[in-house]
């Protein structure tokens, strides 16, 4: 039960694959679900509709759009040919670009819910003691919400990993360039080639565990911030600033 | 220093009016019942929440038509937060660091580097709010009162022109509440600005040198605590705990009986309060409250026959409605000029014959230094 030359070279390409989708997707993520967190609106359930597509949508759908986007009558086809640049379909480009797409979900909604648990009154405090936009969010937002950063490079690195339909649909099967683990794995069972399907399948399961493992763990280990979300949550629900808390039957100690 | 608002809210079933123009030093209490428009007021004054008009702090603009509103972090504003508003990613000194390293960005506009006479150091606001043992620890090992004098440590330490406090007693018990007013009282020494916004008339009588009250929205009474004080939308002159609230100097210490004498200290008054003595200097001034409860009158003088120390001639200015169909208030001249408030039954009213005119002499059975 070894692994092969073609499959170490899969497993290279995943890890290259999830590790620049999710560091591109933290980027990309967190100024949308600043933006998603800060309200309620129209533009905003819209968006998050279409945030949340890849959840439902048949992986072969959105690969299939992808593709005829990414073709010479597409928009993105287009755009490379303008630009001499060369085509996206069944390259590790495209694939980056449809895995952005695929795990989008899985990162903008772990940052979105520890934006939203962290509430509008850290931000406000740090501007009433002189803090512009960008010195809050590296100052105050990024430290409070380490863990839902944590969560949400997790579950976007796993959720790349485990990408297979949108995969075959863009990137094809080309050695060192598109043939991921997932794809990899298929191969070898098409090829009757059980043993090492076993090995590949075996390794991401044991991914897949280790990774749900760490997520579901974590509560323990890091108490404190969970704590302090809930805590931060109540008492800015229960004083919203338009509603002043009365408290009408107090007697006070004199002298 | 004078902060001109001309500021309008409108949104469901709330709309805020005020168009006043508030000290720029000593304390003003911003009272009123609850959705009155206080917090409002306040957060627009700090820039948190939008309102259309204008606001200007010493001749600096902050919000006015054809103007940009001025972001909350330029404007020289500390704000002190109902409930405990610390980062709980940083230590009780790493949430005081915050403050100070940003001090500077608050303050260095050319306009107001001249008067900044109030600025502290670090050391002195520390020791002020008795935190030095809480450095190094974590906001969440910090009780509810050890908190709130922490923020107000941090908010000081912004070096801000004026101070924004949005009910930062409302979220503790008596007990905790007790803790923290003396270090507001503190603060009041050291001449900071504040803008105080309550709905306790205890905190009122403790902190005002000036009153704005609004209710739904408008505002209902403004002025220094001495010119309002006789309005009938005062708040201390209605409810259970009506009183008055007298700003006193300590005349003398009687050494053997352990009482001092505390001198009124209004435009009209010459009298004086017998107090316990609490280690009073001559001099110190003292806050009074006296509450139209702990007042009785009678139709002789009762100093010869009754225990009561303080015994004031008074006319009676004025018959006021009480919360309760039993009682009823008077509003009392003395005859060296001090206001008094004094509650007593409908039936004694009957049987002393008691209305506008008649010469009486209150007895008042307890005084509370604030």
């Amino acid at each position: 039960m070894g692994l092969s030359a073609a499959d170490i070279d899969a497993l290279w390409l995943t890890l290259k694959l999830a590790t620049t989708v999710t560091l591109l997707l933290l980027l990309l993520s967190t100024p949308l679900a600043l933006w998603l967190s800060s309200g309620h609106s129209r533009s905003r359930s819209v968006v998050q509709a279409v945030v949340a597509l890849p959840l439902v949508l048949p992986p072969s759908v959105l690969g299939f759009y992808m593709l005829i986007a990414m073709g010479p009558h597409g928009p993105l086809g287009w755009l490379t040919q303008q630009l001499n640049l060369p085509t996206l379909a069944f390259s590790f480009t495209g694939l980056v670009l449809a895995s952005l797409l695929y795990s989008l979900p899985f990162v903008v909604q772990p940052l979105c819910n520890a934006f939203r648990a962290l509430g509008q009154r850290p931000m406000e405090v740090a501007a009433t003691l002189g803090a512009g936009p960008f010195d809050r969010f590296f100052s105050v937002i990024l430290p409070l919400s380490k863990p839902g950063y944590l969560t949400a490079a997790v579950l976007g690195f796993a959720h790349t990993v485990g990408e297979f339909g949108v995969v075959l649909m863009i990137g094809g099967n080309i050695e060192g360039e598109t043939r991921v683990a997932s794809v990899q794995i298929y191969d070898h069972v098409e090829a009757l080639d059980y043993a090492s399907a076993h090995t590949l399948s075996l390794l991401l399961l044991g991914f897949s565990f280790v990774v749900l493992l760490f997520l579901y763990a974590r509560p323990a280990s890091g108490k404190h911030s969970t704590s302090r979300v809930a805590q931060h949550d109540g008492s800015d629900s229960s004083r919203s600033p338009n509603h002043e808390s009365e408290n009408a039957a107090h007697k006070d100690n004199w002298l | 220093m004078s902060l001109q608002l001309d500021l309008s809210i409108v949104r469901d079933g709330f709309e805020l009016a005020v168009n006043t123009c508030l000290p720029g030093d000593g304390t003003t209490v911003i009272f009123g019942p609850s959705g009155s428009g206080k917090t409002s007021l306040l957060r627009c004054i700090a820039g948190l929440e939008n309102a259309s008009g204008s606001i200007c702090f010493n001749d600096q603009p902050w919000q006015g038509p054809g103007q940009k509103p001025l972001a909350v972090h330029k404007r020289p504003i500390g704000y002190v937060f109902q409930e405990a508003s610390l980062f709980e990613h940083l230590s009780v000194q790493g949430n005081l660091d915050f403050a100070r390293k940003r001090a500077a960005v608050a303050t260095t506009t050319p306009a107001t580097a001249g008067n900044n006479s109030h600025h502290l150091g670090t050391a002195n606001i520390i020791a002020m709010l008795g935190i030095e043992p809480l450095l190094q620890r974590a906001p969440q090992q910090l009780s509810g009162g050890e908190r709130q004098r922490v923020a107000i440590a941090r908010a000081l330490l912004n070096q801000p022109q004026l101070l924004l406090l949005d009910e930062p007693l409302a979220a503790l018990d008596d007990a905790r509440k007790e803790e923290i007013l003396p270090y507001l009282e503190r603060l009041k020494r050291h001449q900071i600005p504040m803008l105080y916004v309550t709905h306790s008339k205890a905190e009122l009588s403790r902190l005002a040198d000036h009153l704005l009250c609004l209710d739904q929205g408008k505002v209902v009474l403004q002025g220094p605590m001495s010119a309002v004080c006789d309005a009938p939308e005062f708040p201390l002159n209605s409810g259970e705990d009506a009183g008055v609230v007298l700003d006193a100097r300590i005349d003398n210490v009687d050494e053997h009986w352990q009482l001092a004498s505390a001198r009124i200290q209004t435009a009209t008054s010459t009298d004086c309060i017998a107090l316990r003595n609490m280690h009073y200097r001559p001099q110190q001034a003292v806050r009074l409250r006296i509450m139209a409860s702990d007042v009785s009158l009678a139709a002789d003088n009762p100093s010869q026959s009754s225990s009561v120390n303080n015994c004031l001639p008074c006319t009676i200015a004025m018959e006021l409605a009480d919360s309760h169909p039993a009682t009823v208030l008077f509003e009392l001249h003395s005859h060296a000029g001090t206001r008094l408030l004094a509650r007593v039954t409908r039936k004694s009213a009957h049987q002393l014959a008691l209305k506008p005119g008649s010469q009486v002499w209150a007895m008042i059975k307890s005084v509370a230094v604030l």
